[in-house]
C-alpha cells in the first residue's frame, strides 16, 4: 500500500495550509486555509486538482481543520458553499466556536473596509459551520468502515491539535501547527508514541533556536514596568486571541506579586468575548490553569478593566491591550495617535508585522515622524519593544518530535523553503529518516510496508510471554556471594527469547501460529509413537536367555511423523 | 450455637451440596473464626473442616479460591493455626497454575503478619516453605498473576533479609530480577525494576562491576517501554547505577561512562510522560563526574562545538553529533516545563550540578535568574535555595544584568520568597557599586513597605555592608549628606535613615580604616538603634559590646567604666571574627535553608525552656481559675467574673505566640476557663430561679452549651491523665444535677445517662488511685435509688449542690488536642460564591485537622437558618499520617433557599466516641451520637448566579 500525498497549500511557503493524503483508497483534507498574501487566485489552494469533473463528494472522504487560524481554515466556507463540498468536516470544540469568528472578522473587513467583491457571506460560514463534527482530544472517531483519526493536543492556539489517521495498518500524523514548549496560558504538543508511516510537520522555524521563554518575558516585563513607574502609559497591540491572552496572564500575575495598582485595560468587543471562550474551554489550556480554575479562573483577571474612550487622555499610567495588532487602523491606531508624541509611554509591536501597516514602519528603523496619510502626521517619541513570543516550536522542537514519533518517511510544510531544505538535510543524516519538502500542487509517493496478519493461539502467546528461568539457572555455576566472574555476568544478560511455533496456512483461513502442544488437537489426528527397533542376530549359547537390545531404542517423545 | 453452626458446615462444605451452599458455608466459616468470642478448638475443627474441603474439591477453583483466602485470612487473626494452614497450602503452590497465586497470597500475608513483624522472622518462614526451584518454577508460571506476586514476594523480602536468610541465593535473585524486566506485562516490569533497584541498594558497594554493567544495561532497554511507569522506574535504576560506578574503586576509568549516563538521562528529560520527567531531573542531579562539555550542553538549546578532539570514541559513545544532540537543552526544557514539579526539580538538580563546575554555574545562573519570575510560588522559593546552595559554594558570581529582576523579588508579595531573596542577597558578592547602591535602595524600599521584617532587613544591610567595604567607602559622603540633616533634628523613625546607619556602623565595625571618614554624629545616632540592631545581627554580636564601641565612637562617656576604650577596640577585631565564625555557621547550615520556611527555628535549648515556662504559666492561670469556686458559692457574681475573664485575657495572650507542644495545654486550659465561666453562670442563674421564673430559655442555652465544652474536654483531648478525666466526668455530672434542677423532674433519658456516666466515673476510680469525691458518692447512690422504681423520689438536687466542691488539679500530662481549621478560599462578604435557588451548591472547604485518628468520626455541619445538612468526612480522605493534615472537600449544599444570598454557617463536629446511651433520631442524617465542635464556626457567603 501506498500513501499519496498532494500538496496543495503552505507547500514551502507559509499561508493556505491544505494537504490532500491518499491513504488505502481514503482521501483526507488536513486544512483548508487561505493565503492572506494575495488577493487574486492564488488566495485559495487549487481545488480542482483535487478532482477534475468537481465532484469533491466522491473525490474526499474527510476534512479535518487543525486549528482555527485563517490560513488553516479560511478557505473552508468557499469550498462546502461556493465548491459545492458536502462531507463530513472534523475540527476541535474550541475551533467550532472561535472559527466563524475569524471567518467572519476577515469576511467584514474585506468587504466593509477594502469594499471587495465577497467571496463567501455571512450564511455561508453559518452553514458551513453546521456541517462540522466535533472532535475531543484523544478521541478517536471511526469515519468509516477503515479509516480512524484521532487529535492530540498541539499547544499553539486554543484548540489546536495535531491529528493522527489510520487506514488498515497505515499510519500517518499530521501536526498542523504546534508548540513544543509550553507557555502561560497554553500546555505543550503531547503526543503518544505511534508506529508511523508518515509524519507531515510544520516547519516554520525550520533552522531557529530559541533560548528560554523566560528571557523574553523578562524583557518585556522590565520594559512595561519601567515605564509604569516613570508614569507612562503603555499600548499592546495585539490579535484578539492568543497573544493578548497570554500576555495579560503574564502581567496580571507580575501585577499580583509585585503588589501593583495601575490599571490594565481591555479595549472592548472580540477580545472580551474571546475571553469568555477562554473562560470555557479551561480543558484546553495549561496545566497550571486547569490546576487553579476552581479557586479561581485564571481568564477572569484580577487587574483588568473595561477600557472607556474617555480614558485615553486620563492622567496616569495604565496599561491598554488594543486591536487590531499591527496597528493597520481601528482603535490601536486611534491611542496609537494619542500616545506616541509622550516619550513616557511604551508600544510593543507583534514579533511580525505586514508591509505597508504601521507597525511595519515602526519594526524597521526608528521613525521620528509618522506619515499616515496627506494630512496626518504623527510624531513618534514614545520607546518601542518588540516582542518576540511566537506559538511555533523551534527546529529543536520539531527534532524532537520527528525523534520521539520516528516515522518511516517526513513532509515538511508550512515553512520558508531554504530553511526547509536544512533541516531536511538534518532529518536525513542525523535521524536517518527519509524527508521530503514538496512545493505546492506537488505530490509525493511514499510506499510503505506489507504486512501480513496471522492468528496466534492463546497457548502461543503464553508461551512467548515469560522466560524460562530454569534454563538459565542449570548452565548458571553455582556462587553463593557477589563475584559472578564473566562468565556468570554475560549468563544474566543472555535472553534471547526464543518462541517457537508451528505456522498452519489453511485454504480460505488466516494463517495460524501455533504451539507444537496443540497442533495435533487442530489436526485432529492421533499421536502415534513410531519406535526402532534394531535387532540383530546374536550368537545365542544354550544357557543364555535372549535378550532385546534396549539401548538401540530412539527417543520418541511424541515427535511425530508430520513435523515439517 | 458453635457447634450447631460447626456441624451444618461440615454438612455443607460436602462437595455434593450445590454451590450456593457452599460458598454460604464459607462466609458462616468466616463468621466462626472472626467472632472473638470463638473457643480456640471451634476454631481449629473449623480451619480442619475447611482443609479437608480443599482436598475434596480439587479442580474447582471457583471454590478453592475463597477457601484459600479464608484460610490465610484465619491464620493471620490465629497464629497457632498457621503451620496447619501452610501445610494445606503448600501443594497448591507447584505446578505454577492460577490457584498458585492465591498459594502465594496466603503464604505472603502470614509472612507479613508473622509475630517479628514483617521482618527476619518472615523470611525465614517464607524460607521454610519456598525452595529455591520451587521460586524459580514460580517466576517462569505462564500465568501472570503467578508472576507478579512472587516476584511482589521476593522484592519485599529483598530488603528485609539482612542476613543469613534469603529466599534465594544473590545471583539467581538477579537472574529473577532481570529475566522478569523484560516480562510482558508492564507491572511485573516495573516491580522487577524496583527490585533490581532494591538488590542494588542492599548490596551497595559490594557489587561487582559487571553486575552493575548488567542491570544498567537492562535498565536502558527499558527507557523505550511503553509504559510510562515503566520508564520511570527505569530511570531510576540507572540513577542507582550510575551512583554506584560513580562510587566504585575504578572510577576513573567511568568518566566516559558517566557523561554516557547523563546524556542518556538527558534525553528521558524531553519525554511525554510527566512522571518520567521528574524522575528524569531527580537522576541527573545525583549524577557526579560528568565531564563540563556535556554538563554545558545541557544547558544549551543549541548544539555546542564538537568535543575535545582528543578523545578516543569509544564503544558507549555513539555518533558524537546525536551524543550532543540528545543532552541539548534538557534543563532548557526542564524549566520551561509545563508542571511546576518538574520545573522545581529541574531547580534543585542544577543547582546540585552548579557545585562541579563553575562555567557550568554561570551559565546556569543566567537560566535561574529567569525562573525568579515564574508563575509558581513554589519554583520561585526552589529557585532561591539553589541559588543559596550555589552561593554557600562559592560558585555564585552575578552579574549586572542578573540584579534587575533578582532585586524585583524583594517586593515580591509572599513573605517566604521576599525572606528567601534577602538570605541570598546576605551572601552574594555584588559586581559592581552600581549593583551595590540599588541593592541598598532596594533594601529600604522593603523596609518601608514592610516594617515588620526590620530585623532580617537589617542584618542582610550589616553583612552587605560588611562584605562590601570598598564599595561603602566611596559612597559613605553621599549616605552620610542623605541623612545628616542641613538643619534640625535628624529622624531616626525614618526607616531610610535608620537602614543607612545600619549601614555605616557594619562596614566600619568591619573596615577599621574606615571609622575616621565617618561623622562622628552617626555614631550616637547608632546609640539609639543599638537594641535593633544587636537584635537583627543575633549571636554574632553581643549588645553591651556593641553599645561600648559605639560610645567609645560617638565619644558619649559610657557609664560601665570596664569596658572603656580599650574593651571597644577589641570589639571590632572580634565581630570580624565573630561573623566569620557565624557566616561559617551560615555555610553549614546551607541545606537547613528550609528554615525560613518555619520561621519559629530558634535553637532548641531555648525552646525547651521557653515551653516549660510557659506550662508553668498556665498551670498557674487555671489554679487561680480553680481558687474561685469558693465565690461562685458565695454568688460574688461580679468579682468571678472579672477574675475569670482576666484569666482568659492572659491565657489568650500567651496563644499570640505559642506554638508546638503547649498550644494543647493552653487550648485545654482556655475551654476550662469558659467552662467555670458558664458554671458560674449558670449558678447565678439557678439561685435566681428560686425566687422568681426567669427566662428558662437562656438557661437551657447555657446548659447546652456547658454539655457541648465538657465533651469537647472529654474527648477532644486524647492522652489526659485520669485524675483530670474524673475531673472533667465530675463536672459533666454537675451538668446534669444542673439540668435536673432546671426541669425539676427527671426524666428517664436524662436518668439513664447519667448513669452511664456515673459508672464510667467509678470505673475510672477503680482503675486508678484516686477516690471518688462526696458529691459523686451521693449522685451514684440517688441514682440508683431513682433507677430501682418507676415512680422515681425527687433527687436531693440542693445537697447535691452543696457538696460538690471544685478541687485542684494538676493538669500535666502529655495530651495532645484534636482540632481543625475549616476555610473557604477567596470568599468573603466581597467575593460571594454564585449559587442559582434551589439548586445545589458545591462548596469547596479547606480543612486541616489536628492529631484526629482513623477511628474518629467527623462531620461537617453546614446550617443557613433552621436547615441544616451533615456531611461525613471519611477519614481516608485525609492525606498524609502526620499529626496535622490538610485536605479539600468539595461538598453540596442541597437546600439553597430562595432568595438573592445568604449566609452558610460551617463547621466542623465530631462525635463522641463511646456514650452509648442516645436518642435514636431515626428521621434524620447526621452524627448518631452527642458531638462537639472541633473548629470554630464560619461563613460562607452566597449570592445569586445574576445578581451579582
Amino acid at each position: 500500500m501506498a500513501i499519496e500525498c498532494l500538496v496543495l497549500g503552505a507547500g514551502q511557503e507559509v499561508g493556505k495550509s491544505c494537504v490532500v493524503v491518499s491513504i488505502g483508497g481514503k482521501r483526507i483534507m488536513f486544512d483548508c486555509g487561505m493565503h492572506m498574501g494575495y488577493l487574486d487566485h492564488r488566495r485559495y489552494p487549487d481545488f480542482s486538482r483535487i478532482s477534475e469533473t468537481g465532484d469533491f463528494n466522491s473525490a474526499l472522504t474527510c476534512i479535518i481543520i487543525t486549528h482555527f487560524h485563517l490560513d488553516h481554515v479560511g478557505a473552508l466556507p468557499y469550498f462546502t458553499e461556493v465548491c459545492g463540498y458536502q462531507g463530513p468536516i472534523f475540527m476541535t470544540y474550541p475551533t467550532k466556536a472561535l472559527a466563524p469568528l475569524m471567518l467572519e472578522d476577515y469576511r467584514k473587513v474585506m468587504v466593509e473596509r477594502r469594499g471587495e467583491e465577497e467571496q463567501f457571506s455571512y450564511d455561508h460560514i453559518v452553514d458551513c459551520m453546521k456541517k462540522v463534527t466535533t472532535l475531543d482530544l484523544k478521541q478517536t472517531v471511526q469515519v468509516d468502515k477503515d479509516l480512524q483519526i484521532r487529535a492530540y493536543y498541539a499547544g499553539h492556539v486554543l484548540g489546536a491539535v495535531m491529528i493522527y489517521a489510520k487506514v488498515g495498518d497505515t499510519a500517518m500524523v499530521y501536526t498542523g501547527d504546534y508548540n513544543m514548549t509550553p507557555d502561560r496560558h497554553l500546555g505543550a504538543a503531547q503526543i503518544d508514541r505511534l508506529q508511523l508511516d508518515l509524519l507531515i510537520t510544520e516547519s516554520t522555524y525550520a533552522t531557529t533556536i530559541r533560548d528560554s521563554k523566560y528571557a523574553r518575558e523578562r524583557e518585556f516585563l522590565k520594559a512595561v514596568h519601567k515605564c509604569i513607574s516613570g508614569g507612562g502609559k503603555v499600548l499592546i497591540p495585539t490579535f484578539a486571541l492568543g497573544r493578548a491572552q497570554e500576555l495579560c496572564i503574564l502581567l496580571d500575575d507580575y501585577w499580583e506579586r509585585m503588589n501593583l495598582k495601575i490599571p490594565i485595560y481591555f479595549s472592548a468587543g472580540l477580545t472580551i468575548q474571546a475571553n469568555m471562550y477562554y473562560k470555557m474551554f479551561i480543558g484546553w489550556t495549561s496545566q497550571k490553569i486547569k490546576d487553579t480554575y476552581a479557586i479561581r479562573n485564571t481568564f477572569d483577571f484580577k487587574h483588568v478593566c473595561p477600557f472607556d474612550r474617555s480614558l485615553i487622555n486620563a492622567s496616569g499610567p495604565c496599561v491598554l491591550f488594543a486591536t487590531p495588532g499591527m496597528i493597520s487602523g481601528g482603535f490601536s491606531l486611534e491611542v496609537f495617535k494619542q500616545w506616541a508624541p509622550s516619550e513616557k509611554n511604551l508600544v510593543t509591536l507583534p514579533g511580525y508585522c505586514v508591509a505597508g501597516t504601521i507597525g511595519h514602519k515602526l519594526m524597521s528603523g526608528k521613525p521620528t515622524r509618522i506619515d499616515l496619510d496627506k494630512d496626518t502626521q504623527i510624531d513618534v517619541r514614545c520607546q518601542i519593544h518588540q516582542l518576540s513570543f511566537s506559538p511555533h516550536t523551534d527546529a529543536k522542537g520539531i527534532m524532537d518530535l520527528v525523534e520521539f514519533l520516528s516515522p518511516k518517511h517526513v513532509i515538511l510544510v508550512h515553512g520558508e523553503k531554504p530553511k526547509m531544505a536544512t533541516l531536511k538535510g538534518r532529518i536525513q543524516s542525523e535521524l536517518g529518516i527519509q524527508c521530503y519538502d514538496p512545493a505546492n500542487n506537488e505530490t509525493v509517493l511514499i510506499s510503505t510496508t506489507q504486512n501480513v496478519k496471522i492468528n496466534a493461539t492463546k497457548m502461543f502467546m503464553r508461551s512467548c510471554s515469560h522466560v524460562d528461568l530454569h534454563s538459565v539457572t542449570k548452565s548458571a555455576p553455582c556462587l553463593s556471594d557477589f563475584s559472578f566472574g564473566d562468565s556468570g555476568a554475560s549468563n544474566l544478560v543472555r535472553n534471547e527469547k526464543v518462541a517457537e511455533g508451528i505456522l498452519v496456512m489453511e485454504k480460505n483461513k488466516t494463517a495460524k501460529i501455533l504451539c507444537e502442544d496443540e497442533f495435533l488437537q487442530t489436526l485432529h489426528v492421533k499421536e502415534h509413537n513410531v519406535q526402532f527397533q534394531y535387532s540383530r542376530p546374536l550368537e545365542v549359547c544354550r544357557e543364555q536367555v535372549s535378550c532385546q537390545s534396549s539401548s538401540g531404542l530412539l527417543p520418541s517423545n511424541g515427535s511425530s511423523p508430520e513435523r515439517w | 450455637m458453635e457447634r450447631l453452626l460447626l456441624e451444618r458446615l461440615e454438612v455443607h462444605l460436602d462437595p455434593l451440596s450445590d454451590e450456593r451452599r457452599r460458598l454460604r458455608a464459607l462466609a458462616s466459616a468466616r463468621a466462626l473464626i472472626a467472632n472473638p468470642d470463638s473457643s480456640d478448638s471451634t476454631r481449629r475443627s473449623t480451619v480442619d473442616a475447611l482443609i479437608r474441603s480443599l482436598d475434596a474439591h480439587y479442580g474447582d477453583p471457583a471454590f478453592l479460591r475463597p477457601a484459600l483466602k479464608l484460610l490465610g485470612d484465619a491464620a493471620v487473626l490465629h497464629r497457632p493455626l498457621a503451620p496447619s494452614v501452610i501445610a494445606a497450602v503448600r501443594p497448591f503452590l507447584n505446578g505454577g497454575k492460577s490457584l498458585a497465586a492465591d498459594a502465594i497470597a496466603v503464604v505472603a500475608s502470614i509472612a507479613e503478619s508473622s509475630p517479628e513483624g514483617g521482618g527476619e522472622g518472615g523470611v525465614s518462614l517464607l524460607a521454610s516453605v519456598l525452595d529455591e526451584d520451587l521460586v524459580l518454577s514460580l517466576a517462569s508460571s505462564p500465568v501472570s498473576l503467578v508472576r507478579s506476586r512472587i516476584l511482589n514476594l521476593l522484592v519485599s523480602s529483598i530488603g528485609r533479609a539482612q542476613s543469613s536468610v534469603s529466599l534465594l541465593r544473590p545471583h539467581l535473585m538477579l537472574q529473577v530480577l532481570l529475566g522478569l524486566a523484560v516480562d510482558l506485562y508492564p507491572l511485573v516490569r516495573r516491580v522487577a525494576l524496583d527490585g533490581i533497584m532494591a538488590f542494588c541498594e542492599v548490596a551497595g558497594s559490594d557489587l561487582d562491576g559487571s553486575i552493575i554493567d548488567c542491570c544498567y544495561d537492562r535498565a536502558v532497554e527499558l527507557f523505550r517501554d511503553e509504559d510510562e511507569l515503566v520508564r520511570s522506574a527505569a530511570v531510576r535504576v540507572v540513577s542507582k547505577c550510575g551512583q554506584m560506578f560513580a562510587a566504585s574503586k575504578e572510577r576513573m576509568g567511568n568518566m566516559e561512562r558517566m557523561d554516557v549516563i547523563f546524556v542518556q538521562l538527558c534525553s528521558m528529560a524531553r519525554d511525554m510522560s510527566v512522571k518520567v520527567r521528574i524522575e528524569a531531573f531527580l537522576a541527573l542531579g545525583k549524577v557526579q563526574l560528568v565531564s563540563e562539555n556535556v554538563l554545558l550542553q545541557s544547558l544549551s538549546k543549541k548544539v555546542l562545538g564538537v568535543r575535545s578532539g582528543s578523545k578516543t570514541i569509544t564503544k558507549w559513545s555513539v555518533n558524537e553529533s546525536k551524543f550532543s544532540l540528545s543532552a541539548a537543552g534538557a534543563f532548557v526544557h526542564g524549566i520551561e516545563d509545563e508542571f511546576y514539579e518538574v520545573r522545581t526539580i529541574a531547580c534543585q538538580s542544577l543547582g546540585m550540578l552548579a557545585t562541579f563546575s563553575i562555567q557550568f554555574a554561570d551559565n546556569a545562573l543566567n537560566l535561574l535568574m529567569d525562573m525568579l519570575n515564574d508563575d509558581a510560588e513554589a519554583v520561585r522559593l526552589q529557585t532561591l535555595q539553589t541559588l543559596f546552595h550555589m552561593a554557600t559554594h562559592d560558585h555564585l558570581r552575578v552579574q549586572e544584568k542578573h540584579m534587575d529582576m533578582f532585586l524585583g523579588l524583594l517586593a515580591d508579595i509572599s513573605a517566604l520568597i521576599r525572606r528567601a531573596a534577602r538570605k541570598v542577597l546576605q551572601l552574594m558578592m555584588l559586581p559592581d557599586i552600581e549593583t551595590f547602591k540599588s541593592a541598598i535602595n532596594c533594601l529600604i524600599t522593603n523596609l518601608e513597605t514592610y516594617p515588620e521584617e526590620e530585623e532580617d532587613i537589617f542584618s542582610v544591610l550589616c553583612y552587605i555592608g560588611k562584605n562590601h567595604g570598598n564599595f561603602f567607602a566611596k559612597l559613605a559622603k553621599e549616605f552620610a549628606q542623605e541623612i545628616v540633616p542641613s538643619c534640625g533634628e535628624l529622624s531616626l523613625d525614618s526607616p531610610r535613615v535608620a537602614a543607612i546607619v545600619v549601614l555605616f556602623i557594619s562596614s566600619s565595625i568591619s573596615n577599621e580604616h574606615l571609622t575616621c571618614n565617618i561623622p562622628v554624629a552617626i555614631f550616637s545616632y547608632a546609640v539609639s538603634l543599638v537594641g535593633r540592631i544587636s537584635c537583627s545581627l543575633g549571636n554574632a554580636l553581643n549588645r553591651d559590646a556593641l553599645m561600648a564601641y559605639l560610645c567609645h565612637h560617638s565619644e558619649i562617656p559610657f557609664s560601665d567604666t570596664t569596658l572603656k576604650s580599650k574593651v571597644a577596640n577589641e570589639m571590632c577585631h572580634s565581630w570580624s571574627l565573630h561573623s566569620v565564625i557565624s557566616e561559617v555557621k551560615v555555610k553549614e547550615n546551607l541545606l537547613s535553608m528550609n528554615e525560613i520556611a518555619t520561621h519559629l527555628k530558634h535553637s532548641q535549648k531555648g525552646v525547651e525552656q521557653t515551653d516549660e515556662e510557659l506550662m508553668q504559666s498556665i498551670q498557674s492561670i487555671l489554679e487561680k481559675v480553680v481558687e474561685t469556686w469558693p465565690l461562685i458559692k458565695l454568688h460574688c457574681a461580679h468579682e468571678v467574673r472579672r477574675t475569670l475573664r482576666t484569666c482568659k485575657e492572659e491565657l489568650e495572650m500567651i496563644a499570640w505566640n505559642v506554638s508546638g507542644s503547649p498550644s494543647a495545654l493552653l487550648e485545654f486550659a482556655l475551654q476550662y476557663v469558659q467552662i467555670i465561666q458558664l458554671i458560674a453562670e449558670i449558678w447565678e442563674k439557678l439561685q435566681l430561679k428560686k425566687s422568681h421564673i426567669v427566662g428558662t430559655m437562656t438557661l437551657e442555652f447555657l446548659l447546652e452549651k456547658l454539655s457541648m465544652s465538657l465533651r469537647r474536654m472529654r474527648y477532644g483531648f486524647p492522652g489526659l491523665s485520669r485524675e483530670v478525666e474524673c475531673h472533667i466526668i465530675e463536672l459533666t455530672l454537675l451538668g446534669f444535677v444542673f439540668r435536673l434542677c432546671e426541669v425539676g423532674t427527671c426524666s428517664n433519658f436524662v436518668l439513664k445517662k447519667l448513669q452511664a456516666i456515673t459508672s464510667s466515673a467509678e470505673f475510672l476510680c477503680v482503675e486508678g488511685s484516686s477516690k471518688l469525691s462526696e458529691f459523686a458518692k451521693e449522685l451514684l447512690r440517688s441514682c440508683a435509688e431513682g433507677g430501682t422504681g418507676e415512680t422515681s423520689q425527687p433527687f436531693p438536687i440542693y445537697k447535691l449542690l452543696e457538696l460538690f466542691n471544685l478541687q485542684q488539679v494538676a493538669f500535666t500530662g502529655r495530651f495532645k488536642c484534636i482540632k481543625a481549621e475549616l476555610q473557604v478560599f477567596g470568599n468573603d462578604s466581597e467575593n460571594p460564591l454564585p449559587f442559582v435557588p434551589g439548586l445545589p451548591v458545591g462548596i469547596t472547604f479547606q480543612i486541616t485537622v489536628h492529631n484526629i485518628s482513623t477511628n474518629d468520626r467527623l462531620w461537617l455541619r453546614m446550617a443557613v437558618g433552621v436547615s441544616v445538612q451533615y456531611v461525613f468526612l471519611d477519614s481516608c480522605q485525609f492525606t498524609g499520617r502526620d499529626e496535622v493534615r490538610k485536605f479539600a472537600v468539595n461538598t453540596p449544599f442541597y437546600a439553597t433557599p430562595k432568595v438573592p444570598s445568604f449566609l452558610l454557617r460551617a463547621c466542623m463536629l465530631m462525635e463522641c466516641p463511646s456514650e452509648n446511651v442516645t436518642y435514636q433520631k431515626k428521621d434524620q442524617r447526621g452524627p448518631k451520637d452527642d458531638i462537639f465542635l472541633v473548629c470554630e464556626e464560619i461563613e460562607v457567603y452566597l449570592v445569586k448566579i445574576d445578581s451579582r
